[in-house]
């Protein structure tokens, strides 16, 4: 049998579109399958150049874990808490602070046998408010916050786990940046909080799996 | 010089015949034609067994885990038939492991088709041999809420006729189990991966004890 060009153009033009087609098809999309666990969290978080300490929580930590690959997003919001540390050694500085969640906590969970090693990271604008110098209120707004959200970094200890019902203890160190629209505490506020080596040390305990 | 090379290359020869005669090929699905007696008489029936185990292990070689016991429970019935030419020695309906600690919680684990002990070594018509052969159409589901998995296949088995104990002994990852249909789990166990798994089962028979021979 022969075939004229036209047909020929035909065949060649129909082998081409299936071609075209089989490559549009969308390779199937593995769904994740997620499992929600939540927490109890607790601890503290001390800042280095006021040299004090905030109390972080009590608190839910809710993950949403990717069972197949250890990696979740979650949330861990903070209950307003207040600081207290001293100017120059002797001025006494009271302040309220929110940590207010900038983004979801994200993380790796990974699992080698009964015990884990996490890595998360939960990133908060802090928020300053109520300031008081010596006992007398300062005008600050109800914006003073940082400019940016302050990513803090936690993980397990090297030498410690996690166990993915009963916890265990998330530890990291953290930079906190400039703040601002705190009116004419703006600069005070500037040199005396913003800094490196601020550490936290939170307790997650009693994983509960949604389900 | 030459006889000598000869030599050689025949005993190498020998020694790779030997070598796949002993057992390094793959597990075959066939068992030994046997006979089976149960409470000492071998006259064709079935008779109903249940088990029970203290403690089992199993493992990839990412993970390894532990289950309280095993058992093989009243119902469905499993089976020993009497007889001879026997080949489906036992064949087991249903078997439950409970207390399987895995991160997070215990998976509760089963058998979920019907597997069959096979014969692939000797007996003797005496009651103290140890009689080897392969549990097949081994199938086990494990499932709760971080993790699914399957391991299919065939696992090694021997009946200690004087203790009427069935030790399973699935050991070296040897891929006779294999690992499917996994969800979650946290890559703790994975497609593919050949899977270990010991326990001692004890046999009850209420028509008394199973001996086989003839194999």
């Amino acid at each position: 049998m022969t075939t004229t060009p036209t047909a020929r153009w035909r065949k060649r033009a129909a082998v081409a579109a299936t071609g075209a087609a089989v490559a549009l098809v969308p390779l199937a999309a593995h769904a994740a399958t997620i499992v929600t666990i939540n927490y109890d969290a607790q601890g503290t978080s001390h800042i280095a150049k006021t040299n004090s300490d905030v109390a972080l929580g009590p608190t839910t930590l809710r993950t949403d874990l990717d069972i197949d690959t250890g990696d979740f997003t979650g949330s861990l919001p903070l209950p307003g808490t207040s600081t207290e540390f001293k100017i120059a050694g002797f001025l006494p500085v009271k302040a309220n602070v929110d940590f207010v969640e900038a983004a979801p906590l994200t993380g790796n969970i990974n699992l080698t046998q009964t015990q884990a090693q996490v890595s998360s990271t939960a990133t908060y604008y802090v928020k300053l408010s109520n300031i008081k110098v010596a006992g007398f209120p300062t005008f600050a707004g109800s914006k003073c916050q940082t400019k940016a959200p302050v990513s803090i970094p936690v993980g397990t200890r090297p030498d410690e786990g996690f166990d993915l019902i009963n916890g265990g203890e998330l530890v990291g160190t953290y930079t906190i940046g400039k703040f601002e629209n705190c009116g004419i505490n703006t600069p005070l506020i500037n040199s005396l909080v913003p800094g490196a080596g601020n550490t936290v040390d939170i307790t997650v305990t009693n994983g509960v799996i949604a389900e | 010089m030459a006889i000598a090379r000869t030599a050689r290359r025949t005993i190498l020869a020998v020694a790779a015949a030997l070598a796949l005669s002993v057992g390094v090929g793959p597990a075959t699905a066939a068992g030994n034609s046997v006979t089976v007696a149960v409470g000492g008489s071998s006259a064709e029936g079935s008779h109903a067994v249940t088990a029970v185990s203290t403690r089992v292990e199993m493992a990839t070689q990412t993970f390894s885990w532990t289950c309280q016991r095993a058992q093989v429970p009243a119902s469905p019935v499993s089976e020993v038939p009497s007889g001879t030419s026997v080949t489906d020695v036992l064949t087991v309906r249903a078997m439950a492991f409970v207390g399987c600690s895995w991160p997070g919680g215990t998976m509760p684990t089963a058998l979920i088709s019907p597997a069959t002990f096979r014969v692939t070594g000797p007996a003797t018509s005496g009651s103290s041999d140890v009689v080897h052969g392969r549990i097949e159409g081994f199938a086990i589901k494990g499932s709760y809420s971080i993790c699914d998995f399957t391991a299919t296949g065939s696992v090694r088995a021997t009946l200690k006729e004087s203790t009427q104990q069935l030790t399973i002994d699935e050991s070296d990852f040897t891929g006779n189990l294999v690992i499917s249909q996994v969800r979650g789990c946290l890559q703790l166990v994975q497609v593919g991966q050949a899977m270990n798994l010991r326990t001692t089962l004890q046999l009850t028979s209420p028509d008394g004890a199973i001996n086989i021979s003839g194999s």
